[in-house]
């Protein structure tokens, strides 16, 4: 090892030079600007404010690199003072992006498709709810869409569309080169330092199954060699609701035209025609008759403006050896409905340290996030009758927004607390204003991420990095329901469930890199890994309480426990190499074998592979002036990826009360891997001094031999049998515009545009198995259809007659099929894409972000309940004298009577719309609605104060932002955000229930640096 | 470059050794919570609760929608008040009959199976005995629902399981019971699952009565489809010794974790007492309304005298949104809530007083049912009253030699029939009686009830306000459920075969069963 020693520094370092580094368009400083003594390791990094110094030699040279700019050499004479100015690089090639395992690379030598997102506003503009939602309409392929939770909400990620058919088609997420367990909701904007998104499995074939559906790659700030900095941030945010259903304001509570207090209708009289009417309460110390009033804003009152503060504090500090960053952020939030809460504490502590003369490097990072959750409501179409928005969204349109207020009372006879509500004990009815107090629940997550690696350098071009890495959370949350809450809880419910999980992953990784001669380079990489992945659960359900609102376990009048519990553990071992030729040419490899605990032992290893040609035709052959930069890249990879625990054998569970159950899961003791196989070309064209630039990508993924639950007939025995089988095509075009329209000293526009289009296409699911159901609510059903694209969506329809006439019955109410009969629509978008521009202005930047989904149905519960419950404005129609079919609704269909002529049959449309609509049997293809929309994303609009302001100040830098998110929809036909969903599982896209009304959120966020 | 490849080298193996030490995979593949399938081989005490659970789940499972807003409704114990619900106006749902065949299937006759074959191999006759007594209660409930169904290819494990008629189906019952019965008599005095057994704590003995007037049971239903049959088992049945007491009745025991589901839907408000109830139980003067109905909340809302208040069925969603829950009786305490003072009451699955009203059909068609139609006719109500009530032997008395007749439930609504309790000289007129008194002490067995009503028509209903069903007018009854749509999706080809070659019609709610010739 003694020959090792050798690479130290030769030369005596017999001075201290310092300067500052500025950028030449706006003569700020730059900090992080590399600066190394050539022909030795001696380096450093310019800090915030752009200040360097170093230990050189006088004759000996400094070269100063930062991404973006031009490089410079600068032989160090006799001054100790060298201010450097770095002028932008046109061509920006040597861009670093991270890659897999959190390697950093130029980006030109990638042979595969990867989109790196600003960073610089993401703690401006701080996405509400969820961290990866500041993605949204940035990168050409990705689709992220947000369950409808409320403060906080999980979001479906999905690159390249859906591939798996067993249910995950979501991104992995990594976080300084190790895979979390859970998702990015709960990070901190403050942490990130950057994010990249490796778009398809050719990108991630290194991080092994889990990858096959590309990776959000994310690395955390780092503290810097330098003077000690202090950073602050504050954000207030309102978010205000905007309720797209169009309410009547002209009939009240009851059917038939007749007033009923108790009813949940609005099908009674016309306003106006009544006096005063009959108090609904069924207090009987409230009996004042009410006015017979429109209420047109009792939905709209019972939401209220979001609020949001975020207040974050960090502290780089270092010197040579050692750099710590430290970032505290709280987060306190409440949401458009009252009640709905959340605080978050986020603690993070990096230190990167470097000693035995810089061989060796040891890093570490712990994050703790902690976060309070008040009244998340549930999501899920049918038994969600705690979701305060579904009994919101039905107020009859004669209710009191100062009567519905008072939600509860005593029973004078009893003297126990009642619910206020006009129609006792419906099941599937209540007093919103009950619901979010009186059923409330609280959620409490504890999160640590962190990971500790040690990097020894062998030799300058050799080291060996040594990691262990855990992402682990537990999470308790408890529901508490008073007494009156109907059907679900008539004593009062009490509920708990305690969750944990823990990833667990420690790696190898020995890398080397030689420079054979002028013209060509080899990066060599040998790595391991070991991925240990428990989680765990225990629910207790008190299936009501034996003393009313004692919410205790042992208060349970039926009790309920569930447990689970699953383990795998995945070991793999790769390596991966570059080779390239005059830096211009790149060849890649990998090759990946893992071993899986949860296939059966003949089938627990198993290799794949990837490979990857890129060349910059632009450094090879004299192209015209006009172009600064062309590369072309093509590649192709294999991932493999297992499967769940415990499919292997048929097993038995104990049940309540001692019994035993049989698994209704046939197993398959024969599983093997799953492969996705991916190939894709690509084309980088940079023109006029890289000021326009394209970066277009094909690509085509087959998904094959895919694990899944195959539904066979229940006499069979089983429910559903595990199978090998499946392939589903995704194919599509990925195109990112970036111009650099106008670039003057003051003045500058950025635009960046980009599209995607994915096709998918289910080729084959398995022998003699055509199409694949994955069940739905009461409205729709999930499909997958053999030629068919993914996502098929089957409602009840109209009957029709070979003409494709709808066929109307004697009642005049159309003929409905009896099951899921017709194919209503698709749920994928046909294109995704979004435009970006920034302008900025001496101090002033200014950015929108416009966001389009074009395509994709999606079915509408909510509709279906409120056109039945006769409180949207559709259902005015007819009213006096009833409504014709096909003419004054539904104009588009040809309607005809069983006899073939056409329908002149009036029906009442109270009749009529419980039809169509309602809860259990709806028309289902009446309520698709397209879920195409256009939105202005993000505005942002910045202030930084200038040095002259700020040297009056003890502020190094001061910058305040206006943002808004989410401002208006350019166009949006449904009348409901289609980007938010009833959770995020795999049939969540082809449905919407009493989700929340799209809320915009405008803010304002200070940034201030001592 | 040497040195670097020894490295690589070094390292590449060390890897390669402890990628691949996998020995513990198959300990971490194995899930601690479950319980392996080989441990339940030779356990009787697991096999038992294996058979406790497909007891009970036979009651238990999809018990509202299977059974309380389907089978009693239409046997029109009780009327809908829950305007979504649309069973009463004889609408079939399609994700409640999904769930009734998935349920049904998966929780107990995939046990039952599972018991049978395990009990088999074991050489455990008591238990095997017990197991197919259990799958004949609760595959006969299933046919009777469906009509043809998969029945000899259960558990076939394969992608397509074909349905066998319903008269196959039949004729495998008297199989299944003969082997039992073979099996109790050659072990006197045994006993298996003592423990779990929550029909009988595993006595043999009290399983053979079962068995026995099981086949009474299902020898009857099948009366009119082939009568030389139904009246040879019918007479074995009654030889080899049926319920006589009530203490002999087969019931399910409850407890506060596994419950009546009565006293879980109850506090939902979605049904009340029928017009019918109300029409005979008030008609009769029967004692036994106390333990079946509750006072309306309201009152004597219609002036009739009683607070026993009953509704109409198939009533519109719009008289159902305006409220019926307050004027319409519910069930009595008993069957409400635990926490409301509900006793949460065993499931009966037979009990002695139907044993001799199926006698006393029998007897009044000369089978030899060891009585005359009139005694047994007058001992099962005797039963029935004293299953449920404490009452004095006059009492009992008196009503059977009531001559009042049904009621009309409101001022002007008529009567469906005007039979009295006394029993009557006319054949047609004492079925009636019979299935009539059947239904007031069959209350809470919807499944044997709606059966009865398809089989002879009794007790006569009330024709329903309306019917959103094209094939089911609202002066008829549903005669059977159609098939799921899982089946649909999943095993069309064989539901085919079996609409077009073994149902005898169309798969609709109007098509009747093969014992069906009313």
């Amino acid at each position: 090892m003694g020959s090792l020693l050798l690479f130290q520094g030769m030369m005596s370092q017999d001075k201290t030079v310092s300067g500052t580094v500025t950028a030449a368009s706006d003569g700020n400083p730059l900090p992080g600007v590399s600066i190394v003594v050539q022909g030795t390791t001696q380096g450093t990094q310019t800090d915030f404010d752009g200040n360097y110094s170093i230990q050189v030699g006088q004759g000996q040279t400094l070269q100063f690199s930062y991404i973006g700019m031009k490089g410079q050499d600068i032989s160090v004479g006799t001054s100790n003072t060298i201010n450097v100015i770095m002028e932008e690089d046109a061509s920006t090639l040597d861009e670093v992006v991270v890659t897999a395992l959190g390697l950093k690379r130029q980006k030109k030598s990638l042979t595969y498709a990867t989109q790196t997102v600003e960073t610089e506003s993401i703690d401006e503009a701080r996405a509400q709810k969820n961290l990866v939602n500041s993605l949204q309409g940035k990168v050409a392929g990705l689709s992220i869409q947000t369950s409808g939770n409320g403060v906080n909400s999980s979001s479906r990620v999905l690159l390249r569309g859906n591939r798996s058919i067993s249910g995950n088609s979501q991104a992995l997420y990594v976080v300084d080169g190790v895979p979390l367990g859970g998702d990015i909701n709960n990070l901190s904007p403050d942490d990130i330092a950057s994010i990249s998104v490796l778009k398809g499995a050719n990108a991630a074939a290194l991080y092994g199954a889990r990858a096959n559906n590309g990776a959000i790659i994310i690395t955390t700030k780092s503290g810097v060699d330098g003077k000690t900095r202090v950073n602050y941030t504050a954000t207030v945010t309102t978010e205000i609701p905007n309720i797209l259903f169009d309410y009547q304001n002209q009939y009240g509570q009851g059917s038939q035209g007749v007033y009923n207090p108790s009813s949940v209708n609005s099908w009674g009289p016309r306003f106006g025609t009544l006096g005063q009417v009959e108090n609904w309460s069924p207090n009987p110390e409230i009996s004042q008759p009410l006015p017979y009033e429109a209420q047109p804003n009792n939905v709209k009152d019972f939401f209220q403006t979001g609020l949001s503060m975020a207040n974050s504090l960090s502290v780089t500090s270092g010197g040579e050896q050692t750099q710590t960053f430290f970032n505290y952020t709280h987060d306190n939030r409440s949401g458009i409905v009252p009640n709905n809460e959340l605080s978050r504490h986020n603690v993070s502590i990096k230190v990167d340290n470097k000693f035995l003369n810089d061989k060796f490097k040891l890093s570490a990072r712990v994050n703790y996030i902690r976060s309070d959750i008040d009244n998340e409501f549930p999501a899920g179409a049918e038994g969600a009758f705690d979701n305060p928005i579904r009994y919101a969204y039905q107020l009859p349109r004669n209710i009191r927004t100062v009567d519905a207020r008072v939600f509860q009372y005593t029973d004078p006879s009893t003297g126990s607390v009642r619910q206020n509500f006009w129609k006792p004990l419906d099941n599937g009815g209540a007093n919103p204003y009950w619901t979010i107090n009186k059923n409330l629940s609280r959620l409490e997550n504890n999160r640590v991420i962190g990971y500790t690696s040690l990097t020894y350098n062998f030799l300058p071009n050799l080291n060996l990095l040594v990691r262990t890495a855990v992402d682990q959370a537990s999470e308790v949350e408890v529901e508490t329901f008073a007494n009156d809450t109907y059907i679900i809880a008539q004593n009062g419910n009490y509920k708990k469930k305690q969750s944990k999980y823990t990833e667990w992953n420690s790696d190898f990784l020995l890398t080397y890199d030689k420079v054979i001669n002028d013209n060509y380079t080899l990066n060599l990489s040998v790595g391991g890994n070991n991925r240990q992945a428990t989680s765990e659960g225990t629910n207790v359900d008190n299936g009501g309480l034996n003393t009313p609102n004692i919410f205790t376990v042992t208060n349970a009048a039926q009790l309920s426990v569930n447990e689970s519990f699953g383990e795998r553990q995945v070991h793999s071992l790769y390596t991966f190499g570059q080779f390239s030729i005059k830096d211009a040419l790149f060849l890649d490899a990998t090759y990946r074998s893992d071993w899986s605990s949860t296939l059966p032992e003949a089938n627990r290893r198993f290799d794949y592979y990837s490979t990857g040609l890129g060349a910059v035709v632009s450094d090879m052959v004299a192209l015209p002036s006009f172009i600064s930069f062309l590369k072309l890249r093509g590649s192709y990879a294999q991932v493999g990826n297992d499967t769940s625990p415990y499919q292997l054998v048929r097993a038995a569970s104990t049940q309540a009360g001692g019994f035993i159950n049989i698994s209704d899961i046939a197993p398959n003791a024969n599983l093997r891997p799953e492969r996705t196989n991916s190939t894709e070309f690509g084309l980088d064209l940079r023109l006029f001094d890289s000021r326009l630039g394209f970066d277009l990508t094909y690509y085509k993924t087959n998904s094959v031999d895919q694990l899944f639950r195959q539904d066979v007939p229940i006499p069979s025995g089983v429910s559903v049998r595990f199978v090998n089988g499946g392939d589903v095509e995704n194919k599509g075009f990925e195109a990112v515009l970036t111009a650099n329209p106008i670039r003057t000293k003051d003045f500058n526009w950025n635009l960046t545009a980009n599209f995607s289009k994915n096709e998918s296409e289910v080729v084959r699911l398995n022998d003699n198995l055509e199409t694949l159901s994955f069940g739905g609510p009461f409205i729709n059903r999930f499909f997958l259809d053999v030629g068919e694209p993914w996502g098929n969506i089957y409602t009840r329809g109209f009957v029709r007659d070979d003409q494709g006439r709808v066929i109307v019955g004697d009642n005049g109410v159309p003929q409905k099929t009896g099951g899921f009969s017709v194919v209503a629509g698709n749920v994928n978008p046909d294109w995704l894409g979004g435009i970006s521009n920034t302008f900025s202005y001496k101090n002033i930047d200014f950015s929108f972000l416009i966001d389009i989904r074009q395509g994709g149905v999606v079915t509408s519960v909510t509709n279906s309940i409120l056109a039945a419950r006769g409180v949207l404005e559709e259902t005015l129609i007819g009213r006096d004298g009833g409504l014709v079919f096909g003419q004054d609704v539904f104009s588009n269909l040809n309607a005809v009577k069983t006899d073939g002529t056409p329908n002149d049959i009036a029906v009442d449309p109270e009749l009529f719309w419980n039809s169509m609509g309602g809860e259990n049997t709806p028309l289902g293809e009446a309520f698709v609605e397209d879920a195409s929309n256009v939105r202005m994303r993000e505005i942002t609009l910045g202030y930084s104060f200038g040095p002259k302001l700020l040297d009056r100040t003890f502020m190094r830098s001061a910058k305040i932002s206006l943002v808004g998110r989410n401002l208006f929809f350019f166009s949006n036909s449904a009348p409901f955000d289609p980007e938010i969903l009833t959770g995020t599982g795999v049939i969540s896209e082809s449905f919407e229930s009493f989700v929340p009304p799209v809320s915009r959120s405008i803010g304002m966020n200070l940034k201030i640096g001592f | 470059m040497k040195n670097i490849l020894l490295k690589f080298g070094f390292f590449a193996s060390v890897a390669l050794i402890l990628g691949s030490c996998t020995k513990d995979f198959d300990e971490i593949n194995t899930n601690p919570l479950a319980l392996d399938l080989n441990s339940l081989e030779n356990d009787p005490l697991l096999q038992g609760q294996l058979f406790a659970r497909a007891q009970f789940q036979t009651f238990y499972s999809a018990f509202q929608t299977g059974q309380n807003q389907t089978c009693d409704i239409w046997s029109q114990y009780f009327a809908t008040t829950q305007s979504r619900f649309e069973t009463d106006r004889y609408a079939m749902i399609g994700g409640w009959i999904d769930n009734q065949w998935r349920i049904h299937y998966s929780e107990e006759i995939k046990q039952l199976k599972t018991v049978m074959d395990l009990s088999q191999a074991n050489g455990n006759e008591v238990a095997n005995a017990m197991a197919k007594i259990s799958w004949v209660f609760a595959f006969q409930r299933l046919t009777d629902y469906f009509g043809p169904m998969p029945y000899f290819e259960y558990g076939n494990l394969e992608l397509t399981v074909p349905y066998d008629s319903q008269e196959a189906i039949y004729s495998d019952f008297f199989v299944k019971l003969d082997e039992a019965v073979a099996q109790l008599e050659a072990n006197p005095g045994g006993s298996a699952y003592a423990a779990s057994d929550r029909m009988y704590g595993g006595n043999g003995g009290a399983w053979l009565k079962f068995a026995n007037s099981l086949r009474l049971r299902v020898a009857m239903r099948i009366r009119y489809a082939d009568p030389a049959k139904a009246q040879a088992e019918a007479e074995k049945a009654v030889a080899a010794g049926v319920f006589m007491e009530n203490s002999e009745g087969a019931y399910v025991a409850t407890d506060e974790v596994n419950f009546h589901r009565y006293q879980a839907i109850t506090d939902w408000g979605e049904f009340r007492m029928s017009a019918l109830a109300e029409s005979i139980l008030e008609g009769y003067g029967d004692p036994r309304i106390e333990v079946m109905y509750a006072p309306a909340e309201d009152g004597d809302s219609d002036g009739d005298g009683s607070a026993y208040e009953g509704l109409l069925n198939g009533q519109t969603v719009l008289t159902l949104e305006a409220g019926q829950n307050l004027n319409h009786s519910d069930m009595a305490l008993k069957w409400k809530s635990i926490s409301l003072g509900g006793a949460n009451p065993p499931y009966t699955a037979m009990n002695a007083a139907e044993a001799y009203f199926l006698r006393a059909e029998g007897a009044m068609l000369g089978w030899n049912m060891g009585g005359s139609a009139k005694e047994l006719y007058e001992e099962g109500i005797r039963k029935s009253m004293t299953e449920l009530l404490n009452i004095d032997a006059t009492a009992i008395e008196s009503y059977i030699a009531s001559t009042s007749s049904p009621v009309p439930y409101e001022e002007g609504a008529g009567v469906t029939t005007d039979i009295p309790v006394a029993f009557a000289a006319e054949p047609e007129r004492q079925l009636e009686q019979i299935i009539t008194q059947k239904w007031i002490a069959n209350y809470g067995c919807g499944y044997e009830s709606w059966a009865e009503l398809r089989r002879t028509g009794y007790p006569k209903q009330y024709e329903r306000v309306t019917s959103d069903n094209p094939d089911v007018a609202t002066d008829e009854i549903i005669s059977r459920s159609v098939y799921p749509t899982i089946e649909y999706d999943r095993n069309l080809e064989e539901l085919q075969f079996a609409v077009d070659n073994y149902l005898g019609g169309p798969d609709k709610a109007s098509t009747k069963l093969w014992w069906d010739k009313n």
